[in-house]
């Protein structure tokens, strides 16, 4: 014969029917017999039956709220920003660049009439009319 | 409008790809289901209006690691109850046992038809949430183990738990009391 402490044991399986039919007659057994392992169960019962009734609650408006507005800047924003620090980087490559050409740049000039005198003796009819 | 309404997955994309009506939108239709969760773990409407921002700040901030090829749910159910249990952790020094009744709005003020639902706050924050994605969601063992990331057994003990120990809570009750709370 089951005794109280082996019941309890095995309540929640047994109100929750996850015994298989040997055993449920085992507890069965026990509970016809026993009030307050039958109290136990009931309270059980209970207990499921009032979380099963518990009525759905209506959730506020506007739960997105902090999601969007926490949210970090939306992709256009994104965008301006990445297009912004491509044209800095561009900007700052060509002033190195042209900084580079600009030290360069006596030679260059010193050689400007003699390339186009060059030129000028390879394409005479350009100079002719 | 249902805690269960469908979600179409064209939605869901425009949503991960930062369409901010589509989000706007996607956050209505899992209103009611995150609220219910979160309103069943606080059992105070303002932490549950808090602790439901957090779960859709959590959405936005990582939707990209959504897979759009998997179920959106499960995974939504993974992240709300990092969230929720994080807020739980977070907020511990203010446990919904020790709310004043003053804090309830008129309406949710502890009459004691509410005993049950005073028990379940006394009970650790993954047993009230395993009890609120098994009762109010209506999710296996198996389903509530995914979306919390634990093993099935794990799952299974505190559910054995939050029963035995929503039992004990109500045996303190006076019989009329604990009766009226659980509403047989």
């Amino acid at each position: 014969m089951m005794n109280c402490d082996e019941w309890k044991a095995f309540a929640q399986d047994y109100v929750f029917g996850d015994l298989n039919d040997p055993a449920r007659e085992l507890l069965d057994r026990h509970a016809a017999s026993c009030a307050s392992c039958l109290g136990e169960a009931s309270q059980l019962k209970r207990i499921d039956r009032g979380m099963r009734q518990e009525p759905a609650v209506k959730p506020p408006a506007g739960l997105w709220r902090r999601a969007l507005d926490a949210a970090p800047a939306p992709a256009s924003r994104e965008l301006w920003r990445v297009a912004a620090a491509l044209m800095i980087a561009g900007a700052i490559g060509a002033l190195s660049v042209t900084g580079a050409f600009a030290r360069q740049l006596p030679d260059e000039v010193q050689r400007v009439p003699k390339v186009l005198a060059e030129a000028a003796q390879m394409i005479p009819s350009l100079f002719q009319e | 409008m249902s805690p269960f309404a469908e979600i179409p997955q064209p939605l869901i994309l425009r949503a991960r790809s930062g369409d901010a009506a589509a989000f706007r939108k996607l956050v209505d239709l899992l209103a009611g289901l995150t609220f219910n969760i979160a309103w069943r773990m606080t059992g105070h409407r303002a932490d549950a209006e808090d602790m439901s921002q957090e779960v859709f700040l959590r959405l936005h901030r990582h939707f990209a690691t959504y897979d759009p090829s998997l179920p959106f749910l499960p995974w939504f159910r993974r992240l709300s109850s990092n969230a929720c249990l994080n807020w739980c952790r977070d907020h511990r020094s203010k446990r919904p046992d020790q709310l004043a009744e003053t804090d309830l709005p008129a309406p949710e003020r502890p009459v004691p038809e509410t005993a049950l639902r005073d028990a379940v706050k006394t009970l650790p924050e993954e047993q009230r949430l395993v009890l609120a994605r098994f009762y109010f969601e209506g999710l296996s063992v198996a389903e509530i183990a995914e979306s919390m990331d634990a093993p099935v057994g794990t799952i299974k003990t505190w559910l054995y738990r939050a029963r035995e120990n929503l039992k004990s809570r109500l045996q303190l009750l006076k019989p009329n009391e604990a009766g009226e709370g659980i509403r047989p």
